[in-house]
C-alpha cells in the first residue's frame, strides 16, 4: 500500500495537523523558510526550508506546525 | 623448500579455466556455497560485462562492501541473492517479493533484507565517505511516496535512506532528515535507471538520478549511522519495515565508499542487465 500525502495550510500559529493515522510520518518543509513543530506540546523543533523528517507517531499524538503558506506530510502505511 | 619473510607486494587476477576472471569464478563458487547455480551463459554475460570492464577500470571492485545483481538471473534467485564482491551479506527476500527477469518486485508488503548493517559491517561504507544505490525499472515520480531502501534509528536519528515520490527524491545520508530535490528536470525516466545517494565528507552529499549529480550541503553535517540491517523495497525503521513500498522492479543495488566511480558501476550495471535480458 502507498503512502498517503496530505497538505495543511499553516497561519503563523501553531496548527494541528489531522488525520495522520498510526503508523507515522514524513513532514516535508517545502516552503521557503524554516517551520518549528511541536509534538505532543514538547519542545519546539525546527525544520529547514526543503527537508524533511520521520516522526514515529499515530493518532493519539498531537503535532502542531507553524509558518507560512503550506506544509505536506505523508502518512505512512 | 620453505620460505619464512616473504612478502608478496604485488597482486594480480589471473585468468581462469573457461576464460572467466577469477572474481567471476569466485563469486560462482559462493553461489554453489549458497546451494545455487549459475549458466555459464548468464556467468560469461556477467563477468563480461561487469567483471572484467570493473577490472579495467581499477575502481569498483575496491570500493564496495556489496553489489548483488537481481535483473536478468530468472531460474538463478540464489545467485541474484549471492553478494558479488564477497561472501557476506547474502539477501533474504521477505514475505515473497515477485522474482522474476526484471530482478525483485514487491508484492504489497514483501521487500528484501540485505542483512548489511552500515555500522558494524560497512568497511568501503562509513558515516561521511560512503555510496548506495539502486537501478530501478522507470521509477515514477508522480506518485506517493515510495521508499526505495534504507535505515533509520529510533526517532529518525541516523537515516539512510532514499525515497521518490510527488516529484521528488528524498535523501538521507547519515543524518537525522530528508533533504527534498525535485527531479522535474530529469523526467520521464524510463528503462534502467540509477537512484543513488553520495556523501564524501561530513558537510555535503549528493542524490544521484542516472548521470544528473545534485548536491546538498549541510550545515550541520552527517549525525550518525545506525547499526540496523538495511532493507530494499522499504526502509527499515528501527527494526520494522517502513512500508510504502517501491512498486517498481530493483535490477541491482550495492553499498560503497565515496570513491566509488558512481557514474562507471550507473554504465556497467546498466550494460549487464540490458545484456542479461536479451
Amino acid at each position: 500500500m502507498p503512502s498517503i500525502s496530505k497538505v495543511q495550510t499553516l497561519t503563523g500559529s501553531q496548527v494541528a495537523l489531522t488525520a495522520f493515522g498510526t503508523n507515522g510520518l514524513i513532514l516535508i518543509n517545502s516552503t521557503a523558510v524554516a517551520l518549528s513543530f511541536v509534538v505532543n506540546g514538547g519542545d519546539v523543533a525546527s525544520l529547514p526550508s526543503g527537508q524533511g523528517v520521520e516522526l514515529d507517531v499515530n493518532n493519539a499524538n498531537q503535532i502542531t506546525v507553524s509558518g507560512t503558506g503550506s506544509v505536506s506530510y505523508i502518512v505512512r502505511t | 623448500m620453505r620460505f619464512f619473510g616473504a612478502k608478496i607486494t604485488r597482486h594480480r587476477t589471473l585468468p581462469f579455466a573457461g576464460g572467466f576472471s577469477a572474481e567471476a569464478v569466485a563469486w560462482r563458487e559462493r553461489i554453489g556455497t549458497n546451494n545455487g547455480t549459475i549458466s555459464d551463459a548468464k556467468l560469461a554475460i556477467i563477468d563480461n560485462n561487469f567483471f572484467k570492464p570493473a577490472l579495467a577500470n581499477g575502481n569498483i571492485l575496491n570500493q564496495l562492501d556489496r553489489l548483488n545483481i537481481y535483473a536478468g538471473l530468472s531460474g538463478f534467485q540464489v545467485a541474484a541473492n549471492t553478494n558479488l564482491i564477497s561472501s557476506s551479506f547474502y539477501v533474504t527476500p521477505v514475505s515473497s517479493p515477485a522474482f522474476t527477469n526484471n530482478g525483485y518486485a514487491t508484492n504489497g508488503t514483501s521487500y528484501l533484507n540485505l542483512n548489511y548493517k552500515l555500522f558494524s559491517n560497512g568497511v568501503k561504507f562509513q558515516k561521511d565517505n560512503n555510496s548506495f544505490g539502486a537501478m530501478i525499472l522507470s521509477p515514477a515520480f508522480a506518485v506517493d511516496f515510495l521508499r526505495v531502501m534504507g535505515s533509520r534509528d529510533i526517532t529518525g536519528a541516523g537515516i539512510t535512506a532514499l525515497i521518490r515520490g510527488n516529484g521528488n527524491l528524498l535523501n538521507a545520508n547519515s543524518t537525522n532528515s530528508y533533504s527534498t530535490n525535485s527531479v522535474a528536470a530529469y523526467l520521464p525516466l524510463s528503462g534502467w535507471t540509477l537512484i543513488a545517494s553520495q556523501r564524501s565528507n561530513s558537510s555535503n552529499f549528493k542524490s544521484i538520478i542516472n548521470t544528473n549529480e545534485i548536491n546538498i550541503n549541510t550545515s550541520s553535517g552527517g549525525s550518525a549511522i545506525n547499526n540496523l540491517d538495511t532493507f530494499e523495497l522499504t526502509v527499515n525503521g528501527v527494526g520494522t519495515p517502513d512500508g510504502s513500498y517501491d512498486t517498481r522492479p530493483h535490477g541491482a543495488s550495492f553499498h560503497g565508499s565515496a570513491s566509488l566511480d558512481i557514474q562507471a558501476i550507473r554504465t556497467l550495471l546498466f550494460n549487464t542487465i540490458t545484456a542479461l535480458l536479451v
